[in-house]
C-alpha cells in the first residue's frame, strides 16, 4: 500500500480533502516564503531510490492524508474510467492515422488519380485533402462529446469516492 | 509593378520598421502589465495554471502558426501548387495525437515539464537528464529554424541585404524575445501568442475573403488564373511539384508531423498552463478550430497570390517563396496591410522562440537543477532565479546560431526538429503513459535512442553531404538516402523502450505505477489549485 497505513478494507477510499491535503505539503518544508503553489510530493518519490513511498519528513506521517491510489486504482469504477477512454482513444487514432496515412500515399504514389478534375479545376487531391481537415474536425467535436457524456461524469465519480470532490 | 517591387524590398521600409516597432513597444508593456508580481515556479513555468482552455487552444495554435507555416505554406503554395497544401495538411491531422494521447493525461501527471511525465515511476536523476537532452536538443534544432528564417524576413521586410546588417536585426529579435521570458515568463509569453495568433487571423480571414470577393465566390477560377501565371501549368493542381521523384521522402516527412508536432517541448509545457484536463483538452478544441480556418485560409491566400502576383515574380523577390504572402498583401492591400502582415510575421518569430526559450529554460531549472543537482530539495525562487540564466543563455545561443544559420534551409531545420520530437518523446510519452510495465530501462533507451538514430541517420544523409542542396557540398558521405530519417527512426525508438523494457527487469515500482495511473486518468492529486 502506497500511504503505509490506513488499510482498513472497510474504507477503501479514505476520507481525504482537498483542505486537509495541502497542510499536508506544508509538512514536507517544501513551502517557502509564501508561495503558495509547490510541487505535489509525489513528484519526489524516486529521490530517494527506486522506492516509490515518500519517506515523510518533519517528523508528520503523511499516509492519513494522502488518496489511496492502490485502491483507487483497483476499484471497478476506475477501471471502468479506464476502459472507456481507451476503447475510444486507441481504435479512433488507428482510424485517423490510416486514413492520414492513405491520403500521404496516394499523394505519393498516385499523381494521376489525385489530379482527376472533379468540378470546375477542383482536383480529387484538394477534395480529398479538405476531406482530412473535415475528419480532423468531426473527430475532435466527437471526442468532446464522448468525453463530456462518458469520461468526466465518471472521473467526478471516482474522485468523490475517493473523497477529492470533482474537478 | 511586380517587376520593380522584385528588385527592391517589399512596400517602405521605414514604414515596416515602425510598425514591428509599435508592435514590440506594445507587446512588452502588455508583458509587464500581465506579469506584474508573479516569482514562483508555478508562475514562470506555467502561468500559474491559470488561463482558460480558449485563451491557451489560441495559444497553442499561436505556438504553430509560425512564420514558417504561415509564410513558408503560403508560398510553397503560391510557387509549387497542390504539394504546398499538402504539407499543411499534416499540421492539422497532428493535433488529435495530441487530443486523444496526450494533452490531458499530460496535464494531469506532470507539473512543469515533460520529464515530470517520464520520470514519475522511473528513477528520477537518469530519467530527467534524458528528457532534458532530449528537450534541449530539439527546443535548438527548432529554435534554429526560427531564428534563420527571421534572417530572411529581413531581407525581405525592411530591405537589409548585407550579412552584418542581417546579423544585427536578428540580435534585436532575440534580444526583445529574452525581454519577453524574463519580464513575463509563461504568463507574458502566453498573451503574447494570443495577441498575435488573433492579429494573423484576422489578417488571413480579410485577405481570403477579398480574394474570394474580387473571383465571385468562385475558388475555380481562382485555380484557373494561378494556372495561367504559373510557369507549371496545370502540374500545381496535382501532387509532385515539389515531393515528386522521392516518394518515400515524403512519407517520412508526413510521419514525422503528425507524429512529431505534439511531442514538441514548448508545445508540451503549453498544456501545463490550464488548470486542469478538461481544459486542456477545450485547448485542443479550440487550437484544431482555429487551425483549420487558419491552413484554409492559406490554400486560397496560395493560389491566390500565383493569381495575382505569379509566381516568377514572387520567386525573384529577395527571399523567394517566403515573400508570396507579403507581396499579395501590398497588391491588395497596400502599403498598410503590408506593414500589418510585416509585423505580425515578426511578432510569430519572436512569440514562437519565446516559448521554446522557456521550455528549454524550464527543462534545464527545473530537471537539471533542481531535481538532479538539488535532489528536489530547492528553493523555488532559486530555480526561478536558475531558470532565468538559462533562458539567458539559451536566447543568446539561438542568436549565435541563428546568425551562422541564416541562409540555411529552413524547412530542412523544422523537419529535423519534428522527426527529432516524434523519435524520443512521443515513443517516451505513450509508454509511459499507457504502459504497465516500462520501466527506467525503457524510458533511457527509447530517449537515447531515438534522438541518436534521428541524429546519426542526419549527419549521414543528403542534407549533410552528397547533393547540390546540401550542407557540405564538398564531400560525399551520405549512406542514408532519404532527408527525413522519421520512417526509420519513429519505429527504431518504440523498439528500443520495448526492448529495454523487456531487458530492464520487472516493473520496478507498482505502487508508483498505480499512483501514475490513476492521477493520470482523474487528476487526483494533480490539482494543487481547487
Amino acid at each position: 500500500m502506497l500511504c503505509g497505513g490506513n488499510n482498513d478494507p472497510s474504507d477503501r477510499f479514505p476520507e481525504v480533502t482537498a483542505e486537509v491535503e495541502r497542510p499536508a505539503y506544508d509538512s514536507l518544508g517544501m513551502q517557502t516564503g509564501g508561495i503558495r503553489r509547490v510541487d505535489p510530493p509525489q513528484l519526489e518519490h524516486g529521490m530517494w531510490g527506486a522506492g516509490p513511498t515518500p519517506a515523510p519528513r518533519g517528523g508528520e506521517p503523511l499516509a492519513p492524508r494522502r488518496p489511496d491510489y492502490a485502491a483507487i486504482q483497483s476499484s471497478r469504477e476506475f477501471a471502468e474510467l479506464r476502459s472507456r477512454l481507451r476503447r475510444f482513444v486507441f481504435p479512433m487514432t488507428f482510424v485517423f492515422l490510416s486514413w492520414y496515412l492513405t491520403f500521404v500515399l496516394l499523394a505519393a504514389y498516385a499523381h494521376d488519380f489525385m489530379g482527376t478534375q472533379v468540378f470546375g479545376l477542383i482536383t480529387v487531391g484538394m477534395l480529398l485533402g479538405l476531406a482530412q481537415f473535415v475528419t480532423t474536425l468531426a473527430i475532435t467535436l466527437t471526442y468532446n462529446r464522448y468525453a463530456k457524456r462518458k469520461l468526466d461524469p465518471q472521473v467526478n465519480l471516482v474522485r468523490t469516492q475517493a473523497g477529492v470532490g470533482p474537478a | 509593378m511586380n517587376v520593380v517591387l522584385a528588385a527592391d524590398a517589399i512596400g517602405d521600409p521605414v514604414a515596416n520598421i515602425g510598425v514591428f516597432a509599435a508592435f514590440a513597444v506594445a507587446t512588452l508593456a502588455l508583458v509587464y502589465v500581465v506579469s506584474r508580481g508573479g516569482t514562483s515556479t508555478a508562475d514562470y513555468y506555467a502561468a500559474d495554471s491559470g488561463f482558460t482552455g480558449a485563451q491557451n487552444g489560441i495559444a497553442l495554435s499561436g505556438d504553430f502558426l509560425s512564420a514558417a507555416s504561415f509564410l513558408g505554406i503560403a508560398g510553397a503554395i503560391a510557387v509549387h501548387g497542390y504539394d504546398g497544401f499538402l504539407y499543411s495538411v499534416g499540421w492539422v491531422v497532428a493535433w488529435l495525437v495530441g487530443l486523444l494521447l496526450i494533452g490531458e493525461l499530460l496535464r494531469n501527471t506532470g507539473r512543469f515539464t515533460m520529464g515530470d511525465v517520464i520520470a514519475y515511476r522511473m528513477r528520477q536523476r537518469p530519467v530527467r537528464a534524458a528528457a532534458a537532452v532530449s528537450t534541449l536538443v530539439i527546443s535548438f534544432f527548432y529554435m534554429l529554424a526560427q531564428m534563420a528564417g527571421a534572417g530572411g524576413l529581413v531581407a525581405l521586410l525592411l530591405n537589409i541585404t548585407d550579412r552584418t546588417g542581417q546579423s544585427i536585426i536578428i540580435a534585436i529579435v532575440g534580444l526583445i524575445m529574452i525581454l519577453y521570458v524574463l519580464v513575463g515568463g509563461m504568463k507574458g509569453t502566453t498573451w503574447v501568442q494570443i495577441v498575435k495568433a488573433v492579429l494573423l487571423l484576422l489578417c488571413v480571414t480579410m485577405i481570403t475573403v477579398f480574394l474570394l470577393g474580387k473571383f465571385d465566390f468562385n475558388f475555380s477560377s481562382i485555380l484557373q488564373q494561378a494556372v495561367a501565371n504559373n510557369p507549371l501549368g496545370n502540374a500545381i493542381l496535382k501532387p509532385g511539384t515539389l515531393y515528386g521523384g522521392n516518394e518515400l521522402d515524403f512519407v517520412s516527412l508526413a510521419l514525422a508531423l503528425v507524429l512529431g508536432i505534439c511531442s514538441l517541448p514548448h508545445v508540451l509545457t503549453r498544456f501545463y498552463t490550464v488548470p486542469n484536463a478538461v481544459q486542456a483538452r477545450r485547448s485542443v478544441v479550440w487550437a484544431v478550430c482555429t487551425m483549420v480556418v487558419f491552413y484554409l485560409c492559406t490554400l486560397v491566400i496560395g493560389y491566390g497570390a500565383s493569381a495575382l502576383v505569379g509566381s516568377p515574380a514572387i520567386l525573384n523577390a529577395p527571399s523567394g517563396e517566403n515573400s508570396a504572402a507579403p507581396l499579395l498583401a501590398l497588391q491588395i492591400g497596400g502599403p498598410v496591410l503590408l506593414g500589418i502582415v510585416s509585423a505580425v510575421a515578426f511578432a510569430t518569430i519572436l512569440a514562437v522562440v519565446a516559448g521554446l526559450t522557456l521550455a528549454a529554460s524550464a527543462s534545464f531549472a527545473h530537471d537539471v537543477y533542481a531535481n538532479i543537482i538539488k535532489r528536489g530539495r530547492t528553493d523555488p525562487r532559486a530555480e526561478v532565479k536558475v531558470a532565468r540564466i538559462t533562458a539567458v543563455v539559451v536566447g543568446v545561443l539561438a542568436i549565435l546560431g541563428g546568425i551562422l544559420a541564416n541562409g540555411q534551409n529552413v524547412a530542412f531545420l523544422v523537419a529535423l526538429a519534428l522527426a527529432l520530437a516524434a523519435s524520443a518523446n512521443l515513443s517516451t510519452i505513450l509508454y509511459a503513459l499507457f504502459w504497465k510495465r516500462y520501466n527506467t530501462a525503457g524510458a533511457l533507451s527509447s530517449l537515447y535512442g531515438g534522438l541518436g538514430s534521428c541524429l546519426l541517420l542526419i549527419m549521414f544523409s543528403p542534407v549533410v553531404s552528397g547533393s547540390p542542396t546540401s550542407i557540405f557540398t564538398m564531400v560525399d558521405f551520405h549512406l542514408f538516402p532519404l532527408n527525413n530519417p522519421g520512417i526509420v527512426s519513429i519505429p527504431f525508438s518504440f523498439l528500443c523502450g520495448y526492448i529495454g523494457t523487456m531487458l530492464g527487469g520487472r516493473s520496478e515500482s507498482p505502487d508508483a505505477q498505480k499512483e501514475m495511473e490513476v492521477r493520470s486518468l482523474t487528476g487526483i492529486g494533480a490539482d494543487l489549485r481547487q
